[in-house]
């Protein structure tokens, strides 16, 4: 079989810092995952493209391939889709349709393409859900390491295990989760979440963006990395890049404090492995509590400003 | 009569410790229990609030695919207050993985259209589909688009949203809390009918895309005994004291 042909769907934002466009870090790390495809040749397919002027784009490509985003294939097609803001409810459809054009565009062609993957969040999910019914190949959705063109392996279970599983089909649709992928780059000095001795994450009980502000200060004050729940993610508190879970970063630190957090099945997958979990909930009956070693049952609003306020004490102690 | 169809997932109890079959093959999945799957508990619960708002004309249909474990679901599901139960029996009790969800929504599909050797009212038109909702899910995008259905997600929070005719309805996970059934509901479901259609007559290719290579198993570790903190000061101490990390 030739040299895989692989259909990427991108997102690039704006960065602030350099006042330039980036690729955004979920599809540098998608990217990474599928250099190891070794791919012929490469379609980026980019979804919110009216971001990059089509006159920058070639400038734009050789700075992102002397910083190394694009992996090692030189053979690079751009599909710009600029009408599509992806938070519109017509962009799922849209860009859906685009990509199962591509499909069919390159299937009369020398290079048919071997494989669609995006991104594992809640987007990429349901466009390639929806690509993979069009053009009716089973979807792997999530998978956390390529193995070869046909084997990948990818959390079942709610993550309490590992299948391996290949197809010979001549189409692959696939998901990459974070897991996949190194870390995402770090927030100034903090400790990444994989590595970090102890982990502070907030959930959806958190409940505003001013106590998530809080918790982040008494993050810093505890030296520890801070993620979120995807309840967390979804609400906007917290990027993406830093969901713990299943679907997120799988965490093992000796030290977990999860704040606000229900203790979904898909986030215990991904703390499970945590030495001590430590729950604050203002809900006793949340399911954190099951897989806790120590519970604070009590108001978030009140709880968190003085955790905050002993732990500085302590700091000038 | 409007119909809303709830399709439901016999899912391995979240809480039991999982164990590979002696050959190392696979999961055992033959002696732990199934329950329901708790994100389609979310979305029937909002079928039976949506019906309960709408007041009388409203017909929520339950519908599993899988070994006995559906069957299982299907009368919980009854208990809770689904009008009718759809069992699609598929002789796949080995491993419910061998279900992928393309082949589920093209199952769904074959329902939904009316397929299958099945009783004339159980053929009726289906308005809705509510499906649960983790951020994972394939079946409720694949289903819309082979229904060429809108797809739209949903929250139920206080109220139901209002929504268009012939929808694939996603329902937020956090909309709401599903209800627990009466002693006297679980009981009166034992009595109710579970209709059967089986997978073969529905004429669907269940061929799976994917062969299963290897299983390995997450460490895990003994579930865990919390104690309380009475206090933020009690906190603090832990985190001293056995964390050292203050």
């Amino acid at each position: 079989m030739s040299a895989p042909h692989v259909l990427v769907v991108a997102t690039v934002c704006v960065d602030a810092s350099q006042a330039g466009i980036v690729l955004s870090s979920r599809t540098c790390a998608t990217l990474q995952a599928v250099d190891r495809l070794s791919p012929a040749k490469l379609t980026l397919v980019f979804v919110n493209s009216s971001l990059i002027p089509e006159k920058q784009l070639n400038k734009q490509l050789l700075e992102w391939r002397k910083a190394d985003k694009l992996g090692r294939v030189t053979d690079i097609d751009i599909v710009l889709l600029t009408h599509a803001d992806v938070s519109s409810p017509n962009a799922v459809g849209m860009v859906t349709s685009r990509i199962v054009q591509q499909v069919n565009q390159w299937a009369v062609s020398k290079q048919p393409i071997t494989h669609i993957i995006a991104s594992a969040t809640v987007w990429g999910n349901t466009v390639l859900a929806r690509v993979a019914a069009l053009v009716d190949v089973s979807m792997l959705s999530n998978v956390t390491t390529i193995i070869d063109a046909h084997t990948f392996v990818r959390p079942i279970y709610e993550g309490r295990a590992w299948a391996t599983l290949s197809s010979q089909a001549p189409l692959k649709v696939v998901t990459i989760g974070v897991r996949c992928t190194k870390q995402p780059t770090r927030l100034s000095d903090d400790p990444t979440l994989t590595s970090a001795h102890i982990v502070v994450a907030g959930g959806r009980g958190v409940q505003s963006a001013h106590t998530f502000k809080t918790l982040k200060t008494i993050a810093h004050l505890l030296g520890a990395a801070l993620g979120g729940s995807s309840a967390a993610v979804d609400a906007g508190f917290i990027s993406d890049d830093y969901k713990i879970g299943q679907t997120g970063n799988v965490i093992a630190p000796q030290v977990y404090l999860a704040v606000g957090i229900s203790g979904a099945i898909q986030h215990v997958a991904g703390v499970n492995s945590s030495k001590l979990i430590i729950a604050i909930n203002s809900d006793s009956d949340a399911s954190i509590f099951n897989v806790a070693d120590y519970g604070l049952i009590g108001d978030l609003s009140e709880i968190l400003p003085v955790l905050e306020k002993k732990l500085q004490e302590r700091r000038v102690l | 009569m409007k119909k809303i169809f709830v399709p439901i997932k016999p899912v391995v109890d979240p809480r039991v410790r999982l164990r590979l079959k002696p050959d190392g093959s696979d999961v055992d999945v033959s002696t732990v229990k199934r329950i329901m799957n708790p994100y389609d508990a979310v979305a029937l619960e909002a079928a039976l609030r949506f019906k309960e708002e709408q007041g009388g004309s409203y017909n929520v249909v339950a519908c599993s695919i899988g070994d006995v474990a559906s069957q299982a679901v299907l009368r919980k599901a009854l208990a809770m207050g689904a009008d009718q139960a759809l069992w699609v029996e598929a002789a796949t009790s080995s491993n419910p993985l061998i279900l992928e969800p393309l082949t589920i929504a093209k199952l769904l599909r074959a329902i939904i259209q009316g397929d299958g050797e099945r009783d004339k009212k159980e053929k009726e038109p289906i308005d809705w589909v509510f499906l649960g909702h983790a951020s994972i899910s394939q079946t409720g995008p694949m289903l819309s688009v082979l229904l060429n259905w809108p797809h739209v997600v949903c929250a139920f929070k206080n109220t139901s949203p209002p929504l268009p005719a012939s929808a694939v309805v996603t329902v937020d996970a956090a909309s709401n809390k599903p209800r627990y059934p009466s002693l006297s509901a679980i009981l009166n479901a034992q009595h109710k009918p579970i209709s059967r259609v089986s997978v073969s007559s529905l004429g669907v290719d269940s061929t799976p895309g994917y062969s299963l290579q290897k299983v390995a198993l997450l460490s895990s570790r003994q579930a865990r005994q919390c104690q309380p903190l009475a206090s933020v000061d009690a906190l603090v101490d832990l985190l001293t004291q056995e964390a050292g990390v203050v």
